[in-house]
């Protein structure tokens, strides 16, 4: 199997949370909270 | 506007300009100018990308939207963040491996020239008329406002915008943007903070959002399952993934933006970075209208936000009508800022019952209040065709120059032009880009050096400026400009979704197929637009639909030997 440089070890790499698998996880329960949180907001100020 | 405005408004722009034709004076060859060499981080990647979506209008209208109908538009945007991990998994990684410079290169490779001189000339015709009313959106609403010419604004603002583009090329686009996005927040946080400082001592922020919500300005989300409620949390999940995913994925003023990533790491966090922050901004712009809104609940607000066109009418056989609708309507909002306060003072309390009734006598003044601008919008549209009755775009900026202290003002107007800049920037960018790429280089001059490309862009680029200046200084010939812009793109956007999406996922359709495919689809939606009265939105997923259905279906049956041909 080939091993992979540095930076093609970089380039596939995201910069925080380590996978990619986990940052496109990160960013749906993100927007899962955000959306909770616009719904708690709307009830509280109808 | 004073001079110390003139001179931070004139400053910031030319300012950041300079700076960026500065930083990218030694950029030199093709990949640096169209691809700003890969050195641009993620960082920088995901202003620039922001930048891009966010024009002028995004600050001017966005409040004002707020100020008529409350927070409901930021469900607008939920389908963003899917599309854009959608993007990350399946568009970036073959763009980056394929080392293209444009997305419709893309489609070259996969298909054949045909349908990558399609995809670019689609997208050419639909940017090329966007980018003159990027211009034209904002100088009309400044210049009416501020007696500027509105000629001369267009023309000095799109020749700002060509000469750092054309200089620095794509870096120089992302550089500038990186700037501009900073003082359009800077401007936007201080503009909130102005807003909330000039609220009356008595009612405080917690007061003044239990007022807005007592009049439904705060509803920011809606489940129902009605069809008719223009922004529910369905519409904005399900439309805004199409939306996006032709935007982001397809559309070259984004793609060329996150492809100048130093790696495919750096243009995917920089998309994704959107992905996250772009929601919470929407949420904020539309929170300053709100708070425009709350404002003027007790400062008495213009019957009409367009001084300019009341003026105009004042000098029609209106005038008597309108100086009449403008008393009753004094009247009516000196009563609604008693009732609001007691309003505010019942919900301090807490007391249900004097909720109850203030509430009642807050909303039935507002309502009064509405009816009557709704008289003068009329009264408007009856005074003369040339006059615009629709006046959303000019609520907060008409606030930020009656309230705003000097200096403030200008850098407000900044934002206004920075965010038109940017967009313009990206979009002349992509159209010299494509033009270059797809058309230029394939079919006119083959073999040539690097640094005739970069000179042809160059010469391009400009040309693609020049266009959108005299775009932006007949626009205001067409009719409800900004609508037709945005059904235009639509109109659009679903069949070049549809060509990617095959070319992604349906490997055993071929160029001939997609092709026709994509032209009967866009024959079908320019019938289906003509003749039905389906919401243009909705022609997003049609064509994307209908593009992959109709290649499969024509490659069993028309192309079924080209297939195998391939195949062997």
């Amino acid at each position: 199997m080939a091993v992979k440089s540095k930076s093609q070890l970089n380039d596939n790499q995201p910069p925080v949370l380590g996978s990619w698998r986990r940052v496109y996880w990160f960013v749906a329960l993100f927007f899962v909270v955000e959306v909770g949180l616009f719904y708690l907001f709307t009830r509280f100020y109808s | 506007m004073s001079t110390l405005d003139y001179i931070v408004l004139l400053g910031t722009l030319v300012g950041i300009a300079a700076y960026g034709m500065w930083r990218t004076r030694e950029s030199g060859g093709l990949q640096g100018y169209l691809k700003g060499d890969d050195s641009i981080k993620w960082g920088t990647i995901g202003l620039s990308v922001m930048a891009t979506q966010a024009s002028a209008i995004t600050f001017l209208s966005t409040p004002g939207k707020a100020y008529d109908d409350g927070m409901g538009f930021v469900q607008n945007y939920f389908g963003m963040p899917f599309a854009i991990i959608f993007i990350c998994v399946f568009f970036i990684p073959i763009y980056r491996k394929l080392n293209v410079y444009t997305s419709y290169e893309y489609l070259g490779q996969r298909f054949d020239s045909k349908t990558r001189y399609l995809g670019a000339i689609l997208f050419l015709v639909q940017r090329g008329l966007a980018a003159g009313i990027t211009i034209y959106a904002p100088a009309i609403v400044i210049s009416s406002l501020l007696g500027w010419n509105l000629d001369l604004t267009i023309v000095l603002v799109g020749a700002l915008v060509i000469i750092y583009t054309v200089s620095g090329g794509t870096k120089a686009v992302s550089i500038t943007q990186r700037y501009q996005m900073a003082v359009i927040m800077i401007g936007m946080f201080i503009a909130f903070g102005m807003i909330v400082g000039n609220l009356p001592s008595d009612i405080s922020f917690g007061s003044a959002l239990s007022v807005a919500g007592a009049m439904d300005k705060l509803e920011v989300v809606n489940f129902s399952f009605d069809i008719e409620e223009r922004y529910t949390f369905w519409s904005g999940l399900f439309g805004g993934v199409f939306l996006s995913l032709s935007y982001f994925g397809t559309d070259q003023s984004q793609v060329q933006r996150y492809l100048a990533g130093s790696s495919s790491s750096a243009s995917k966090f920089g998309l994704l970075f959107n992905a996250v922050v772009k929601i919470p901004m929407q949420f904020f712009i539309l929170f300053v209208g709100v708070m425009v809104f709350v404002f003027y609940l007790f400062e008495k607000p213009p019957v009409f936000f367009n001084q300019s066109t009341l003026d105009a009418v004042a000098q029609t056989e209106h005038a008597g009508q309108l100086l009449s609708l403008e008393g009753e309507y004094g009247e009516i909002v000196d009563q609604r800022s008693v009732a609001v306060r007691q309003l505010a003072v019942a919900l301090d309390k807490g007391d249900e019952a004097e909720i109850g009734l203030a509430k009642a006598k807050a909303v039935e003044l507002e309502e009064r209040a509405l009816l009557v601008r709704n008289e003068v919008k009329e009264l408007i549209s009856k005074a003369g065709e040339d006059f615009e009755a629709k006046d959303s775009d000019y609520v907060f900026i008409t606030f930020i120059l009656d309230y705003l202290p000097e200096g403030l003002v200008g850098l407000l107007v900044a934002v206004i032009f920075a965010a038109a800049m940017s967009s313009t920037a990206s979009e002349l960018n992509a159209l010299g880009s494509t033009t270059m790429v797809d058309i230029y280089r394939r079919l006119i001059r083959h073999e040539k050096s690097d640094a005739h490309y970069v000179r042809v862009s160059r010469i391009l680029t400009a040309a693609w400026g020049v266009l959108a200046i005299f775009f932006a200084l007949y626009a205001n010939l067409v009719e409800n400009l900004i609508e037709a812009v945005n059904i235009l793109g639509s109109l659009f956007y679903g069949g070049i979704l549809g060509i990617f999406f095959v070319a992604f996922f349906l490997k055993s359709v071929h160029g001939s197929a997609v092709f026709l495919a994509a032209l009967i689809t866009q024959a079908s939606v320019l019938l289906m637009f003509k003749f039905t009265d389906i919401g243009y939105l909705w022609y997003n997923l049609i064509g994307c639909v209908l593009v992959m259905l109709l290649s499969l279906l024509l490659q069993m049956t028309v192309f079924r030997s080209e297939g195998k041909v391939s195949e062997s």
